[in-house]
């Protein structure tokens, strides 16, 4: 939403294009987001601007128009969509990094040329439209209460299965939606669709559109997986991906209003009106998203919005204490998981490597049978040539080598499916958590919206005093008044200097339309800021059964895999024989006590030589 | 030697605990003498010997006689009535058998703790306390049993000998500087593997009932140090291993002073058949095993490293999801994972300890004994080498005494034809006549020489007369042959290196008194010894090692039977139960 964007202009116009500029460092890296590398690219920002409003307004008008024809058939002014259309044309301007007033310029003829033409809205230029728009918001809620499309059934959906689709141009991963519910307009039973990420990516964005003020749970983004290995088509990227996918439609289908909405239902169930409905409503299309709402900003970009936000409070009046209380409670949560996935983080790493050290141990101890069946010679030989006991022996070592086997198996898969399913649960509830902090601050720039109407409205009020009390045009510029008048004047086409001091009572006549026209935006902006108000208390609660659902959901998961690993691993080990006897004659003596080792004995062959020779000398002698 | 002393030496269990298996008797006797031989007689027949090659100096080396006061000490009294401390081992006596009867030999002994003592030098050290059967215990320190292992080592020389842990690494030593002593961790683990080695020394009889194990199992011996001061500790100390009996290493064994010690130097190429067909492929088993081993020790290490931090990390895990649980309304839930997380890592803790235990300290066992095995192969090789050393010894003196006898005896013929005289053949009578000038020209030459060089020569004179020459021929020959006889006689040096060719027949004669009596008092008798001494090693060793390898293998079959039902099992179960208890 770009109201965001007006608030802070209005505050302080620098600092903004710098944020803006930072904002738009960061869409290079959202653009890629787009599955389709040819397709929709088309819509890039720069070249089709005003194309894009006009489109997107017939088409979500057509889709719209039922809605908007029953609760408000009069006021058909500025449809919903045209507004926001409108809104994120800005905001892509902004991103393009075009000044202020430029942008202004541009895309101010559409709607002011038509309302100054009227002459009845006064030119109150830039506000206008948003406030317009605004107004707009407020009632969508009640309407949808009124509307009641869909009667409420609970809808259980999961996404998995991804696979990877060509057609002429592109390949891009399938994600199979299987659905449960009684709902009327359903199949019966369970039933199966096939829908693409930009699929996800259109329905998030008409949930996000249709239901301002409400919660819209968060879509994973590339940012969030990018660190993955393997790029967009892993294994690794896609699962998590089909996981987040399934978190987010869980979500939606718990959310009490928006499980009813009509894009859910025909986004579940009618695969032909559906990609009719997208291929001809290019609205949210993926190069917009819009940094403040969208789950699509990564922390630092958070980081920065919180930071504007610090510098509110200041202009803002008190905020509730629930408020205050709600801001708390996310912000230790989101400590909270932080914390946790961080040790997981580090358990896991841990746990990989004992999988490692179970593997190698179980190698290390089947080359043990190195020992029985290689004979003396060294040489190796075959199970059937080994006698029974031995053959025992042998399989005992090579079945305890495959049980370790097992177990490393068995850690690697535990590993995977925490990694997996529970940090991933974690990751998306975080994001959840920063979709919350979002809309708090949205409700924030609502406030602020209103506090500088209220200053406005007054500033016009001491100018259009101060002249009829005789005072000069030129003059009335106090300090005070500011930039922000000048600049609003001068949008306006209605700056200072173009005055004359003869135009004094045109002034003042000018001036009192503006304040009737600021004062019922006033009262318009407030309505607003007190609907943001109301639906945030609510939403926050259902934030927090959905949170709490998906904690205790995600930890029952998480005790299943651990109990799954430890009995699947305690059973293989029972098949493990380990009772096998050492068999008694294995390494057998070679040598037997009797036997003579050196019978070959030189020493006493001469020494029978010698004495014969000796023998021999005496009886020689003797004679 | 026959082999009928092997059979005697192994159908005995305890062959040195009777006192009357003196060693030194079949030196002479070539045969074991009878139990009725008492051991009076040993000793005193010893060290007449002893006397009687005292100053011989044939072998460079001398060194091996030695204690020669202590052989011919007065018999022992039969040791029964002689205080253990004050009694004098003998030669003829245990063969450090343990025989006191005032104490009883301990039949089990374990280490249940230890204390940190001064020692004899007033140090502070580690002293562990041994519970005897008896019910006395003693305190030894770590040295003690590296001391005691020794010992042992040198005295049953064909037993694998149980290992004692290894000493602390320099590392440990350098990151510990201070407490590495009492590391309890470190202290623990010794007291495990020393009751190991206690344990399997109690389990062999022989070594159960020697002096050694016995005096150190001794409760009134407090000090291990003023033990190894007194015999048979200063007995085995003194020699080297090579030169002591394998089956009595403590006995006397004048023999070895004729033993050359093995040349190591000529063990790598040393190769026989014997050691390419028995021991060779024992080696190289030994060495597959001990590098397999290794390597299963360091993943074990590594195994027991990285189940200690995956702990370390599940505490923090644990912990923390304690602190969420507080932190989170759901309470119940998460605190409950958080605990089941905590009693997973105390597992962890039981597991590693188990798998410190009865993994890694037992294949530290298996290649601590791998490499006694090791050493033990080697020591005999390097006995098998030194046999065929002495034999070319022998052979290279038996070549010149045949030399000789046959230069002796081809003169003696000479001699005859020369007196027979005529020869009805004149070109016959002329050759004799020729060799009659050439004989009596060398016997001019014989006797300038032996009058020049043997001045003092007080031995049997040489008249130029032929019948004193064959008496002086007998004399040397009965000299030679009889190592009984005493009336030593001093002979020339100066002939042992001439060649035979040119020695005079008074050279002649010494040269053959002195290889005589070199080879048949000492040399051949001593090659016999040394004969039988390595063939009973190898016998031995051969069916010790075989036996310490089959031990190896059924320790790694009940590692894996701990496994299943123990360590990793204990381990799978428990934590099943953790995970599964709602």
């Amino acid at each position: 939403m770009s109201d965001q964007f007006t608030s802070v202009q209005w505050d302080k116009d620098e600092e903004t294009t710098e944020n803006t500029d930072n904002t738009a460092s960061s869409i290079p890296e959202v653009q890629p987001e787009n599955e389709e590398v040819g397709n929709d690219n088309s819509n890039e920002p720069l070249t089709h601007l005003e194309g894009d409003a006009e489109d997107d307004d017939n088409g979500t008008a057509s889709e719209e128009a039922d809605e908007d024809d029953k609760t408000d058939p009069g006021s058909g002014l500025i449809t919903q969509e045209m507004l926001d259309a409108q809104k994120s044309s800005d905001g892509k301007e902004i991103r393009e990094g075009n000044s202020e007033n430029s942008k202004q310029s541009e895309s101010l003829p559409q709607v002011e040329t038509a309302s100054l033409a009227d002459e009845e809205p006064a030119p109150v230029p830039q506000p206008g439209p948003a406030l317009q728009a605004e107004s707009e918001y407020s009632k969508k809620p009640v309407e949808l209460e009124n509307t009641k499309t869909n009667t409420d059934y609970p809808i259980e959906t999961s996404v998995e299965d991804p696979l990877t689709e060509h057609d002429v141009q592109n390949t891009y991963i399938t994600y199979q939606i299987t659905v449960r519910s009684r709902a009327p307009n359903f199949p019966d039973g369970a039933f199966q669709t096939r829908r693409r990420y930009s699929d996800f990516y259109f329905l998030y964005e008409c949930l996000i559109n249709d239901f301002p003020t409400l919660l819209v749970p968060p879509l994973p983004n590339k940012q969030r997986l990018e660190y993955i290995k393997g790029g967009r088509f892993s294994d690794e990227f896609t699962k998590k991906r089909s996981i987040s996918l399934s978190n987010f439609l869980h979500r939606v289908c718990k959310h009490p209003i928006l499980r009813k909405s009509d894009v859910l239902h025909i986004f579940l169930a009618d695969t032909d009106q559906w990609n009719t409905y997208k291929a001809n409503l290019k609205v949210p299309s993926v190069g917009s998203i819009d940094a403040t709402n969208s789950a699509s900003q990564n922390l630092e970009t958070v980081t920065e919005f919180i930071m504007n936000s610090f510098k509110k409070p200041t202009v803002e009046t008190q905020n509730k204490k629930e408020f205050q209380e709600i801001q708390d409670k996310t912000t230790k949560l989101q400590e909270s998981l932080g914390k946790i996935d961080h040790i997981y983080g580090k358990v896991l790493h841990r746990q990989q490597s004992i999988a490692d050290d179970m593997s190698k141990f179980g190698e290390e101890f089947g080359n043990l049978t190195l020992l029985l069946n290689n004979n003396l010679e060294g040489k190796h030989q075959e199970l059937e040539d080994l006698d029974d006991d031995t053959n025992k022996m042998v399989k005992q070592f090579k079945n305890f080598a495959s049980n370790l086997t097992q177990i490393s198996e068995g850690i690697y898969n535990l590993d995977h499916k925490i990694e997996y399913n529970y940090l991933t649960a974690l990751k998306d509830l975080e994001h959840y958590i920063l979709q919350l902090k979002n809309l708090m601050k949205l409700k924030d720039a609502k406030a602020l919206d209103y506090e500088m109407l209220s200053n406005y409205s007054e500033k016009t009020k001491q100018e259009r005093n101060h002249l009829i009390n005789g005072g000069s045009i030129t003059s009335s510029a106090e300090g005070t008044l500011s930039f922000l008048t000048r600049k609003l004047e001068s949008i306006a086409g209605i700056g200072a200097n173009n005055q004359s001091g003869n135009l004094t009572n045109d002034r003042i006549e000018k001036l009192t339309a503006r304040i009737d026209v600021l004062e019922a935006e006033k009262d318009k902006a407030d309505k607003i800021y007190h609907q943001y108000q109301r639906d945030i208390v609510t939403e926050f609660q259902f934030f927090n059964q959905i949170k709490d659902e998906e904690i205790s959901s995600s930890l029952k998961d998480l005790a299943n895999y651990y109990l799954d690993f430890y009995s699947k691993a305690a059973e293989e080990m029972k098949e493990f024989d380990a009772d096998v006897e050492t068999k008694s004659g294995l390494f057998e003596n070679q040598l037997t006590k009797d036997g003579k080792l050196f019978s070959n004995n030189e020493v006493q062959k001469n020494s029978l030589i010698i004495a014969d020779n000796l023998q021999k000398i005496e009886d020689m002698s003797k004679k | 030697m026959n082999f009928g002393e092997y059979d005697d030496f192994t159908q005995d269990n305890n062959p040195f605990a009777g006192s009357n298996h003196d060693f030194s008797q079949g030196i002479l006797n070539g045969q074991v003498s009878g139990s009725g031989n008492t051991s009076s007689n040993g000793p005193l027949s010893s060290s007449s010997l002893a006397q009687s090659i005292s100053n011989e100096q044939l072998l460079t080396d001398t060194s091996t006689v030695t204690g020669n006061d202590h052989h011919t000490a007065p018999p022992s009294l039969p040791s029964a009535n002689i205080s253990y401390t004050s009694r004098r081992h003998s030669a003829s006596g245990t063969s450090g058998a343990f025989s006191d009867s005032s104490f009883v030999i301990p039949t089990d002994a374990s280490i249940v703790g230890y204390e940190i003592l001064r020692d004899i030098k007033n140090f502070r050290t580690v002293f562990y306390r041994i519970e005897l059967s008896g019910g006395n215990s003693i305190f030894r320190r770590y040295s003690d049993f590296v001391s005691l292992r020794s010992y042992l080592v040198k005295f049953f020389q064909t037993k694998v000998i149980p290992p004692v842990p290894e000493k602390h690494s320099i590392g440990r030593l350098l990151r510990h500087p201070f407490d590495y002593k009492s590391d309890t961790q470190i202290i623990d683990r010794r007291i495990r593997l020393l009751n190991y080695f206690i344990g399997r020394l109690l389990d062999d009889e022989q070594v159960r009932r020697s002096e050694f194990l016995g005096k150190f199992l001794d409760p009134r011996e407090k000090y291990w140090s003023k033990i190894l001061k007194g015999p048979p500790f200063t007995t085995l100390s003194s020699k080297s291993i090579f030169l002591t009996s394998p089956r009595d290493p403590t006995a006397p064994s004048p023999y070895f002073a004729y033993v050359p010690p093995p040349p190591r130097g000529m063990l790598r190429n040393y190769t026989s058949e014997l050691n390419d067909t028995v021991f060779k492929p024992l080696e190289v088993r030994a060495r597959t095993l001990l590098k397999q081993v290794r390597k299963m020790e360091s993943t074990a290490n590594r195994l027991i490293r990285d189940f200690q931090e995956n702990r370390e990390g599940l505490i923090e895990l644990g912990g923390f999801f304690n602190i969420f649980s507080i932190i989170e309304d759901q309470h119940d839930l998460i605190e409950s994972f958080g605990n089941k997380i905590d009693l997973n890592f105390l597992n962890i803790e039981v597991l590693t300890n188990s798998l410190t235990i009865q993994l890694k300290e037992k294949l530290m066992v298996i290649r601590l004994t791998l490499l006694s095995v090791l050493q033990l192969l080697h020591f005999r090789k390097l006995k098998e080498l030194q046999l065929s050393y002495l034999q070319d010894l022998i052979l290279r003196r038996q070549s010149r005494l045949k030399g000789i006898t046959e230069r002796v005896l081809a003169e003696g013929r000479l001699d005859q034809v020369i007196r027979s005289g005529e020869v009805q053949s004149p070109s016959l009578s002329r050759a004799i006549a020729t060799l009659k000038l050439r004989r009596n020209a060398v016997e001019r030459l014989d006797r300038a020489a032996s009058v020049a060089v043997n001045d003092t020569d007080d031995s049997a004179s040489f008249d130029d007369g032929q019948s004193s020459m064959a008496e002086s021929w007998n004399r040397a020959i009965s000299a030679s042959e009889d190592p009984d006889t005493t009336n030593d006689v001093n002979y020339s040096s100066s002939s042992r290196n001439k060649a035979i060719e040119r020695l005079s027949v008074s050279e002649l004669q010494s040269e053959l008194v002195r290889l005589g009596r070199e080879l048949n008092r000492k040399l051949i008798p001593c090659f016999d010894r040394l004969t039988d001494d390595v063939e009973y090693i190898s016998v031995n060793v051969e069916s010790n090692v075989n036996e310490e390898m089959r031990q190896m293998v059924s320790t790694l079959q009940r590692i894996m039977r701990d496994w299943k039902n123990e360590v990793f099992g204990e381990y799978l179960r428990s934590c099943t139960e953790v995970w599964q208890h709602d």
